[in-house]
């Protein structure tokens, strides 16, 4: 296993020299050779995952893919944070140490999706994130990879109807987790840490609704949470088994007052419904979709590093390719990118954060070669486990 | 992806002598290193003759018009145009034949008016007390129906096939659909009613069903449209029937007196924004990283900017890459800032005429502007529309609070 291992990483760490002074057929059969020797990839025990380098010279292209066999009932795929349990910023090495509620090893791993740079909120990915059933962050109306109650991949825009609906049947439509800018209501749960981090405005701290569904909040449901604590402040502390609503300071007198003891409605509705669905992670833009390669009309694209995600009726992929290498890999263009996909057999695909995020991490080790050198942070990655306890791979 | 190269400004030459006009101030700067040609308008903020308004091509929410045609019908006797920038990107369709060439991609809203809706990109705003903000605007625009579900609509644009579309007569003189099955909605007596304003729940009574579409907008009712593929889903509506239509967003745009989207964010909280390839959105974005002719919009704490930078001509200005801009609009002392549309839409008006060098040779009609109109001091001092204060009491009303 560790010979294959190595074989995998070899372009990446002496293609410079070999491609600049060998012959061109010394480098053909090389490449050959490695083609050979990495097509047939890693299996893990029962062979339903499966890892491939696959390398075009003549662009030069190095491509990363896992190969999950849908039929696998011992896998599934999770969604990672960069702070472990927290949102943060993270290596998707580290990523995957934490494990997801249910147990099991991590098998292999992508970085996810595109954020904002939020001096207060680093981490917080740009749309929906779901975790092992739990909402951390609201749809932003991007394209989303979720997996549906019926284990079947999905990607779609997903429009929020996140809202608070107060005693007077008036709603207004509230973030999570983000930064608290001006007009807006945002819903600070656990996984953002110890407290909201805001200042002033007005803060409600919500605990259960006795006899009615609590924490974590799940989508597609409407619950009930009754005040605790009223702060004006700010930077509450979000306690065990609370949340924080907290509205900016223009926005505290437009909404109807409540005190102690009330109770309001927040609703994780959203088109289309999410209900029952443990995973989900934002991207975009599709790639593929219904075997169709999508068309960017006018766009003029550099070739970048990317990473992606793709699927058949048998098969799910996850793919890397790497860029701004020149004698590696020059990366790929969103058709590139979405040709490429469709090759592979993928009928749905869709693009995540690629650049210098770009990460493709397997078996107990990134594969990829990061076009930074090293691997980035990123805000949340998507993680494929095993319920089969699997040896580390060193 | 691309990390923001943080360069040295070349050295700048004024090419002309800039004009300070009541307070306003032009130059265009020229750095001939590159060449850039950057047109630069400055107004202060604490002037209180001067307000910063959009406007759409015809006074309505699709069209085309110049920008010089646009400043022209946006003169009253009240206010007077100083300066102006093109706004926001829009439905790029010269045919004769597309009822709604000129319809604005995201939300503007025209003095406290919704002409069409948010689509969760940068939008740009200022309240009725002339405070800009600027912010992606998610939108929470829906219908809700007798029986308590709701489907999100858009407004005032070209329906697709899988959204029902709002009309209000903003849009023109009827529907320009096909098929599909329309709504005519009216106001029950008594309830809050047009123009239709952000953040705000109206009930609508359904007049009439009409079965075809392109029908006939009035000032006092609007058309709920239907696409023929969904006509299924709302058989149950009936005549009579009473509609909640709600306008709310993600920030609340409770207080937006102006709106224009655009995009992305160049600078805020007096950062550069680091410009990411995250494109889900067509040409403007993915361009981003490429010279091309810009218009931005920013401001500080004393002054607001309208830049305009020309490209695409080698021996003037080759134009700039979103990261460029953001930092010469930090150069500038913009705290923050918004980009609008570039290309050959780009434009840049001040005093009478345009003064940059639109890239196609000529000014390209374009959707929508935003225009620095100075009050005239010879009316009297009765300035057009509402006060801060009158719309924050008028919405609480309309909300019963």
């Amino acid at each position: 296993m560790a010979s294959k291992q190595n074989l995998a990483k070899f372009p990446a760490k002496f293609s410079r020299h070999f491609f600049f002074r060998a012959t061109f057929p010394f480098v053909m059969l090389m490449l050959m050779l490695i083609w050979a020797t990495s097509a047939l990839g890693q299996a893990t025990s029962d062979g339903y995952v499966s890892y491939t380098n696959d390398i075009v010279p003549s662009v030069p292209w190095s491509i990363h893919i896992v190969k999950i066999d849908r039929t696998a009932r011992n896998v599934r795929l999770c969604t990672g944070l960069g702070g472990g349990n927290f949102l943060g910023m993270g290596i998707v090495s580290d990523q995957v140490k934490a494990v997801p509620a249910g147990g099991g090893s991590p098998l292999a791993a992508i970085n996810g999706d595109f954020y904002e740079k939020a001096r207060q909120y680093p981490g917080r990915p740009r749309d929906l994130q779901i975790r092992n059933g739990e909402v951390l962050t609201q749809p932003t109306g991007h394209a989303c990879f979720w997996i549906d109650s019926a284990g079947n991949p999905q990607m779609t825009n997903i429009i929020s109807r996140f809202r608070v609906i107060w005693p007077d049947g008036q709603s207004t439509p509230f973030g999570m987790n983000s930064d608290r800018t001006n007009g807006t209501l945002i819903l600070y749960t656990a996984v953002l840490g110890a407290s909201t981090l805001t200042d002033g405005g007005l803060e409600y701290v919500l605990e259960q609704s006795p006899g009615n569904d609590w924490l974590p909040l799940r989508a597609g449901r409407i619950y009930q949470a009754r005040v605790r604590r009223i702060n004006h402040l700010g930077n509450s502390p979000i306690e065990p088994h609370t949340v924080v609503l907290s509205l900016s300071s223009d926005l505290t007198n437009q909404v109807p007052p409540l005190k102690p003891g009330d109770t309001v409605q927040l609703s994780t509705e959203s088109i289309p419904d999410l209900s029952g669905v443990e995973v989900a992670i934002g991207g975009g833009p599709t790639l593929v979709q219904d075997s169709q390669i999508m068309s960017w009309k006018g766009w003029v694209h550099l070739p970048q590093p990317r990473t992606a995600l793709g699927w058949n009726k048998k098969y799910i992929y996850l793919v890397e390719v790497d860029g701004r290498q020149l004698d590696l890999s020059l990366g790929m263009t969103f058709t590139q990118l979405a040709k490429y996909l469709h090759d592979l057999g993928c009928e749905q695909a869709m693009n995540l954060d690629g650049g210098g995020s770009a990460t493709l991490w397997a078996f107990g080790e990134v594969k990829n070669s990061p076009s930074e050198g090293q691997e980035r942070p990123a805000p949340n990655s998507l993680v494929l486990v095993t319920s089969t306890p699997v040896a580390a791979a060193k | 992806m691309a990390a923001v190269l943080i360069i040295g400004f070349p050295a700048e030459n004024i090419s002309a002598a800039p004009v300070l006009l009541a307070d306003v101030f032009y130059t265009n700067v020229v750095v001939a290193e590159i060449p850039w040609s950057i047109q630069l308008v400055t107004i202060p903020r604490n002037n209180r003759l001067f307000e910063i308004q959009s406007f759409h091509a015809t006074g309505r929410a699709v069209g085309l018009d110049t920008l010089s045609d646009q400043v022209a019908a946006a003169a009253t006797e009240t206010w007077v145009p100083v300066a102006a920038i093109n706004g926001g990107f829009f439905l790029r369709d010269y045919s004769q034949t597309n009822a709604y060439a000129g319809s604005s991609r995201g939300l503007q809203i025209v003095n406290g008016e919704v002409f069409s809706a948010p689509d969760g990109d940068a939008t740009l705003w200022l309240d009725y007390s002339g405070q800009p903000h600027a912010a992606n605007v998610a939108s929470h625009f829906e219908i809700t129906w007798p029986d308590g579900h709701s489907t999100p609509f858009a407004l005032n644009g070209p329906r697709t096939n899988n959204e029902v579309e709002l009309y209000t007569a903003t849009a023109g003189s009827s529907t320009h659909t096909s098929g599909g099955r329309e709504l005519v909605l009216e106001s029950p007596a008594g309830g809050p009613w047009l123009p239709l304003r952000m953040d705000r729940e109206y009930s609508a009574r359904v007049r009439e069903i009409q079965p075809n579409g392109d029908n006939h907008l009035f000032p006092d009712t609007m058309i709920l449209s239907i696409p023929s593929g969904m006509t299924a889903q709302f058989q149950t509506v009936s005549t009579g029937a009473v509609l909640r239509i709600s306008t709310r967003s993600l920030p609340a745009l409770f207080t937006a007196k102006t709106a224009l989207s655009g995009g992305p964010l160049l600078v805020h909280n007096g950062s550069p924004q680091r410009i990411r390839a995250a494109p889900d959105a067509p040409y403007e974005f993915s361009s981003m990283l490429e010279r091309h002719p810009r218009t931005a919009f920013g401001w500080n704490d004393t002054a607001f900017f309208l830049v305009q930078v020309d490209g695409r001509q080698k021996d003037l200005s080759l134009g700039m890459t979103l990261a460029e801009l953001s930092d010469y609009l930090v150069k500038l002392g913009c705290t923050d800032a918004v980009n609008l549309d570039g290309g050959g839409s780009s434009c840049l008006w001040f005093d009478g005429k345009v003064r940059n060098s639109p890239c196609d040779g000529y000014e390209r009609g374009i959707a929508n502007s935003l225009l620095v109109l100075r009050k005239h001091l010879t009316t009297s001092e009765s300035p057009a529309g509402l006060t801060h204060a009158d719309a924050l009491r008028e919405r609480n009303t309309q909300n019963g609070l």
